[in-house]
């Protein structure tokens, strides 16, 4: 006797526990979109600053160049320029 | 005419290759070997290509796999959920970062051989591209791990491990460099020491063969025409960001080597003037 109210209760207890089970709203899954872009924007930006970063390197080299190129003008004048002093003829 | 065949040759093997027909069902061998063919047909031939349209095209085709990765590729994967797209910037970032750091290896062996210093710029480049690709494989990564596996680093895992050494020797590399100034031993320690990191690269590569098992997922678990298109994006991926890493290097040692020649020109000045 005892057993069968036992085990009344264990079937009415799964049964409870099922059907609050079922009720429960289910888990959202986990949304990672964001996450995804947020890693491929880094890296487009890190590549993109890179590319950058050494365009702008180059046009400070190439101003060096320059500079260079005006310094070595002056203390070596080319024979065609006006700076040489004229040649005298005879 | 040299550089328009090498350019012609390089696009009928990679065509030759794409059109083979069963190209997934040959063995790893002839994959292999087919691949390093054309690794060594695009290094030729990308130096035939004038800088500025190598870099304008290396930045079309990463433009073109966002694209594929937006619309193409199917957006969840059956294990892994729809963070399994990070993958796709992943993989060729650690693949490029690899091979940048075995050819940063071989220019350095050329270098103590040749004793020229345009190949210690060339490595130097070549390894700070490769830096880049790492950090890039790392923190994708790890982004990848939080949520695949909920947290963002494993230390028991072999292959995370051995790439996170191989980034700290390098930045000590990059670090050691700028600590000499003299260019010669600046040139010839840096040789040695690229050539000495490059034995990690295999080390990486044979991570979980070695040292067990790990936690990185090695195959996408997808069937029919979405594992195809995965596959075609994932190699395509693949191949845009080794030709945009490429232009990188080549701008930035075209760089390396005009700050050298302007630093030999104002030393020359300077010795002038006293």
């Amino acid at each position: 006797m005892n057993f069968d109210i036992l085990l009344n209760t264990l079937v009415q207890g799964s049964m409870l526990l099922a059907q609050a089970e079922s009720q429960t709203p289910a888990q959202p899954e986990p949304d990672f979109r964001g996450h995804v872009w947020l890693a491929y924007g880094f890296v487009i930006a890190l590549l993109a600053l890179f590319t950058l970063f050494v365009l702008f390197k180059l046009g400070k080299t190439q101003q060096r160049i320059d500079h260079l190129t005006d310094r070595f003008e002056k203390t070596h004048p080319s024979p065609g320029s006006g700076s040489n002093p004229p040649v005298s003829e005879g | 005419m040299k550089d328009a065949f090498k350019i012609l040759v390089a696009t009928v093997l990679v065509a030759a290759l794409y059109m083979l027909p069963g190209f997934e069902s040959l063995g790893a061998r002839t994959k292999w070997l087919s691949g390093a063919g054309i690794f060594i047909a695009l290094c030729f031939t990308l130096k035939s290509i004038p800088l500025g349209v190598h870099l304008i095209v290396g930045w079309a085709l990463v433009i073109e796999t966002l694209r594929q990765v937006c619309h193409d590729v199917p957006m969840k994967e059956i294990m892994l959920g729809e963070s399994y797209l990070i993958f796709y910037f992943h993989f060729p970032s650690a693949i490029t970062c690899l091979a940048m750091f075995l050819m940063a290896g071989g220019i350095s062996f050329w270098q103590l051989k040749t004793n020229d210093l345009k190949w210690d710029q060339s490595a130097a480049a070549c390894i700070e591209l490769a830096v880049i690709a790492c950090s890039i494989t790392l923190l994708t990564g790890m982004t990848w791990a939080q949520a695949a596996w909920g947290r963002p680093w494993i230390w028991s895992d072999p292959r995370l491990l051995t790439v996170a050494i191989m980034w700290f020797t390098y930045m000590a590399y990059l670090m050691f460099r700028m600590a000499i100034d003299d260019p010669v031993k600046r040139a010839r320690f840096s040789s040695v020491l690229g050539i000495l990191f490059a034995i990690n690269v295999p080390l990486v590569w044979y991570a979980i063969r070695l040292f067990g098992e790990e936690s990185h997922p090695m195959e996408l678990t997808m069937e029919g025409t979405q594992k195809e298109i995965m596959t075609y994006t994932r190699w395509y991926g693949a191949g845009a960001f080794f030709i945009l890493y490429m232009a990188l290097w080549r701008l930035r040692a075209s760089s390396m080597r005009a700050d050298a020649k302007c630093d030999q020109l104002e030393d020359a000045f300077m010795r002038q003037k006293i």
